[in-house]
């Protein structure tokens, strides 16, 4: 179980700062033990010449800083589909980049010792581990990767018998916990998730206002601001330009239509992983069902996705407090708590 | 439950330093071709940018190349090669040869149609057999892409018994950049329509385990082949491309048939320990691309028509994938 955080009476704790850091796809976050927290988009942007280094004053860019000048940049998002991708060097060094900058943001002053923990999305723990622990091993003394979905489940406390579903950008990744750490058998990853949901919204649109230009940050703020599943009260209205024109959309229908589309999705794998689980204790894990992740607030996902797996029992599914911060405050939870001696060794 | 997150990542620490050195060497070789490539996707939007482009490629509807799954076109380093995204689009309509315009390190394409011979794979309603569905729709995408440009060879042309082991060395032997095994899904018991692709990786799922039993039968090669063959599967490059081409024609494959069959279900990509996939260091997928058991989609695969159309599913996500793959350089 995560234990209460580490007192000063731990005579290392002042020189030792503790981080716990959620490297994702689409936004990437840090909390300290010193009290600091940050998030910020996963893009990274170097100047493309000489000319736009000089006129942006900077090296390397970052996040929304990134994106409002990415044609002076080369822009990357280097956890794209929730690996990085390809393993070009390019990629690392934008992992590299982010997580130093990331550090750069809670203050760790020139003293201090770092313990890191780093979580990152399943797939790409998976598939290269090591990569991500070389982008991330320069700037911490000390350093842990684990899978993005169990840092969340440690952080909740939700150790055993529960399910964990992260609805990221890239990916969403499912993850049973049952008291160990978990292992390939109790994750699962689809790539239906944020980025997928904002693919077909845009195609949607397209399609049915073809005098209409929609850019993809456009469709993406639509979802998050407006994205529902079942029955909902207001009518959604979108301005956009036509011809110049603004004009207003309503869009109700196409917004229900695609985020319900994630339902009976998330639903085939929740039953999937439940049906492999020991018998005994999955009326359990249906009681213990968390959705994590920007997707989880869509709102009214908990309750279709009930109502979706109402065929096979009943279920408590809740969406967690504070998604944006879910991963890193979990995974600054394991720093805390681990072992002096097996920190020392890494 | 700590003790195990370190001693997970001890081990990733200690074992990893061969993998690095692997994928450094891929890395050097992809960067090459960058400036290339750019140039020729420039050169090639003044070349075939305003080519009428309809050389018989039927149009399925909603879904074309570009709707589907292109990544974000308006950001990022997509600005640097000046491309706009329209023409584009229509360059990618018509049957421009994109081997000549994307992606030099993709020029042979090797198809894997499923079973064959003594062995008729799964056998479905109405007479559907497995091994006929995967080499008719075989020999179909092959014509594609032929016209795109692309070197296709086969690893069995005729109704022939082809084993895996052959299947794996005739792809070790031909230069092939990417490898497609297509086959048919049949669920005797349940009423089910579903689509899932396949790359390799190894998988310890039980389920899975014995799909890969059911297709891997007649690989004459021991346990202790197979396994070592899964040790030295080292290459994360091969993993991750692999899952990309997989994603890309699993979507194609899933967003077509909707249209028509709005009720199949999308099974996802899946990493699964079959031997045919192991046949080179390219890209590898194996796609169930329909289900032979299901009765509408026995009748649908009776026609000529429909056959035409699951080849043409096939060739999208494959373009799609060596498209995305050649911007993402
Ligand atoms: N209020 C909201 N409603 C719906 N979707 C949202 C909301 N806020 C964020 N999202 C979506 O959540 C996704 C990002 O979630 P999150 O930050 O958990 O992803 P990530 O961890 O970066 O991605 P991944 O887990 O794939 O690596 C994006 O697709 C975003 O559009
Ligand atoms: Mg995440
Ligand atoms: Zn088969």
């Amino acid at each position: 179980m995560p234990a209460k955080k580490k007192t000063t009476s731990n005579g290392s704790a002042d020189r030792i700062l503790y981080i716990g850091i959620d490297l994702g796809t689409s936004r990437s976050a840090i909390v300290a033990s010193n009290g600091k927290r940050e998030w910020v988009q996963s893009y990274v942007g170097w100047p493309k010449d000489f000319v736009s280094k000089k006129m942006l004053g900077r090296d390397v860019l970052f996040g929304s800083d990134a994106l409002e000048n990415r044609l002076s940049l080369r822009l990357t998002r280097p956890l794209e589909q929730g690996v990085i991708r390809d393993g070009t060097q390019q990629d690392e060094d934008a992992v590299r980049a982010l997580v130093h900058h990331l550090i750069e943001q809670v203050n760790p002053g020139k003293a201090a010792e770092i313990y890191a923990a780093v979580g990152v999305p399943a797939e790409a723990l998976r598939v290269n581990k090591l990569a991500i622990r070389n982008a991330v091993k320069e700037y911490a003394d000390s350093l842990m990767v684990v899978s993005e979905p169990f840092a969340v489940a440690y952080g909740l406390g939700t150790l055993n018998n529960a399910l964990i579903i992260d609805i990221g950008a890239g990916t969403a990744d499912f993850c049973i916990m049952h008291g160990t750490m978990p292992g390939e058998e109790d994750q699962r990853t689809i790539t239906v998730a944020g980025d997928y949901l904002d693919q077909q919204l845009k195609n949607r649109l397209n399609e049915k206002h073809p005098e209409a230009r929609f850019s993809e940050t456009m469709i993406r703020t639509f979802k998050e601001e407006h994205g529902f599943v079942g029955s909902h009260r207001e009518r959604v209205k979108i301005k956009v330009p036509i011809g110049g024109v603004s004009t207003a959309l309503d869009v109700t229908a196409d917004v229900r239509a695609v985020c319900e589309g994630l339902v009976p999705v998330l639903a085939e794998a929740t039953m999937d992983l439940i049906a492999r689980y020991e018998p005994d204790f999955q009326e359990e894990v249906k009681q213990n069902v968390f959705l994590a992740g920007g997707g989880s607030q869509i709102k009214g996902l908990a309750e279709g996705l009930t109502e979706e797996l109402k065929q096979f029992g009943s279920f408590n599914i809740r969406p967690i407090d504070d998604p944006l911060y879910a991963g890193a405050e979990g995974a600054l939870a394991l720093a805390q708590d681990m072992p002096e001696e097996y920190w020392e060794d890494m | 439950m700590l003790r195990r997150v370190y001693e997970e990542n001890r081990r990733i620490k200690d074992g990893g330093a061969a993998e690095a050195a692997l994928r450094r060497r891929y890395a050097t070789l992809w960067a090459g071709g960058v400036v290339l490539i750019l140039l020729l996707v420039v050169v090639g939007v003044q070349l075939f940018g305003e080519e009428p482009g309809d050389a018989g490629t039927p149009d399925f509807g909603a879904t074309t190349i570009l709707d589907a799954n292109l990544p974000v076109l308006d950001v990022g380093p997509d600005a640097d090669a000046g491309l706009d995204p329209d023409q584009f689009r229509e360059m990618l309509k018509g049957s421009t040869p994109l081997a000549a315009l994307f992606d030099l390190q993709v020029r042979t394409i090797v198809l894997d149609p499923g079973h064959g011979g003594d062995d008729p794979g799964a056998i479905g309603l109405k007479e559907v057999w497995e091994k006929d569905v995967t080499l008719d729709v075989a020999r179909r995408l092959r014509r594609r892409l032929e016209q795109r440009g692309y070197t296709v060879l086969m690893t069995r042309e005729e109704d022939e018994t082809v084993s895996l082991r052959e299947r794996v060395e005739f792809a070790n032997r031909q230069p092939t950049d990417l490898f497609v095994s297509i086959h048919a899904n049949s669920f005797p018991d349940a009423p089910v329509n579903a689509l899932e692709t396949y790359y390799f990786g190894a998988n310890t799922e039980r389920t899975l385990l014995r799909l890969a039993e059911a297709e891997n039968q007649g690989s004459d090669y021991t346990l202790a082949d197979f396994n070592d063959m899964i040790r030295r599967l080292s290459s994360t490059v091969k993993l991750q491309e692999s899952r990309r081409l997989a994603t890309a024609v699993q979507r194609s494959l899933v967003s077509n048939t909707r249209i028509e069959a709005p009720n199949v279900q999308d099974w996802g990509v899946k990493a699964g320990p079959f031997v045919v996939l192991l046949g080179s260091d390219a890209p590898s997928i194996l796609a169930e691309i329909s289900v032979l058991s299901n009765a509408a989609q026995a009748d649908r695969l009776q026609t000529e028509a429909h056959r035409e159309q699951l080849a043409a599913f096939l060739e999208e996500g494959v373009l799609n994938y060596l498209v995305d793959r050649s911007r993402r350089q």
